[in-house]
């Protein structure tokens, strides 16, 4: 019995001390509430995780950002089909969709949406319209705050978004 | 004189008196799996397959075969509750014995189990990791060679930066023994 004991006791001691027992799965959801953009008037929203109460006091025990996307109610104010695109970037100077493009990341980008019309992007869905996970994670984890610009295809183009980034994460000591 | 001696090992393994030097059981098992302190994935079921050897009377080694079925998460979104794709995840494993494991009566143990955890999901990746489980078990072997076995099992997959996704797993089962071990 007693070899039956130490062995329980080294297998609890040897996850503690490798820190594996001290840490859970957190989800948070944060508004990014970008609203109207136009091939004249791009919006973009400054995305600060660190209002979210459970990211800020998590910040320094992130041990690894498991998933994130965004959901997203997209309307289409124009009469043709568009695709919008969502970007990220830490400048928030960019005005145009060619210096969107070029400078900063693309992170999403939607199926088309009906000329005057909206669609839904839900959490199951919008996994599969995620781009440059890898860097998206970087700002997650890393840096906590950021820009977001909402962009479309073709120009010209005038969209509303409504949207929410879903972060699921590892924390602990 | 070695080739002799290998001779009369195999034939004793497989001869009448394996019955009372070893045992072997297989069955199949049914239980749940309950993540814990885990946003990302709901309980579910599980089930699998398991084949056991016991050499010896305090000690036994073994092999799994688990599927597990998570439930979907759900979230308050800004256009109401939404959920997403809880998964499944597949794992094959080896395991180790400490206790009585063989022999009709009640057998209790302890195992340590090593094995992979293939986690698939609608529209993500698959994720790959290694997992460690541990716990208690009970079986209850009736002379009719089967067995009834109650195991709960602590199942840790580190997720390679000091963090790690944890579930408490559980689950009643079935064994068939061929041979009934050292008594």
């Amino acid at each position: 019995m007693k070899r039956i004991i130490y062995f329980g006791l080294v297998a609890v001691s040897g996850l503690v001390i490798t820190g594996c027992l001290l840490t859970g799965q957190i989800t948070i959801v944060e508004d990014v509430n970008i609203g109207a953009t136009t091939n004249g008037n791009i919006s973009v929203f400054h995305l600060n995780l660190n209002n979210n109460e459970d990211y800020a006091d998590n910040f320094d025990k992130i041990k690894s950002i498991d998933g994130v996307s965004f959901v997203a109610k997209i309307w289409n104010l124009e009469d043709s089909a568009s695709t919008a695109k969502i970007y990220i970037s830490s400048n928030g100077s960019y005005s145009t969709t060619d210096l969107v493009e070029d400078n900063a990341i693309k992170i999403l980008e939607s199926p088309a949406v009906p000329g005057n019309d909206s669609i839904l992007i839900g959490w199951n869905d919008s996994y599969r319209y995620m781009h440059n996970l890898d860097s998206l994670f970087h700002y997650v984890k890393d840096v906590g705050e950021f820009y977001v610009y909402a962009i479309a295809s073709p120009v010209p183009f005038h969209d509303s978004v409504r949207a929410q980034i879903v972060i699921t994460m590892t924390v602990g000591n | 004189m070695k080739v002799k001696l290998l001779a009369l090992l195999i034939v004793s393994v497989f001869s009448a008196g394996a019955y009372a030097i070893s045992d072997i059981s297989i069955g199949p098992f049914f239980g749940m799996n309950m993540p814990l302190a885990n946003k990302d994935a709901k309980s579910g079921t599980m089930i699998g397959l398991q084949a056991k050897y016991s050499p010896i009377s305090f000690f036994a080694v073994g092999a799994h075969y688990q599927g597990r079925k998570y439930g979907d998460p759900s979230e308050e979104f800004f256009y109401g509750t939404d959920t997403k794709d809880g998964g499944s995840v597949t794992s094959l494993g080896l395991d180790a014995y400490l206790g009585k494991t063989s022999g009709t009566g009640v057998n209790f143990y302890l195992m340590g189990s090593l094995g992979t955890y293939k986690w698939k999901r609608e529209n993500q990746g698959e994720i790959s990791k290694t997992t460690y489980s541990f716990g208690p078990g009970l079986e209850i072997v009736l002379p009719m060679n089967l067995g009834v076995e109650g195991r709960a099992m602590f199942d840790i997959a580190p997720t390679g930066e000091s963090g790690s996704w944890k579930s408490l797993l559980w689950f009643v089962g079935v064994n068939y023994h061929i041979g009934l071990g050292p008594m």
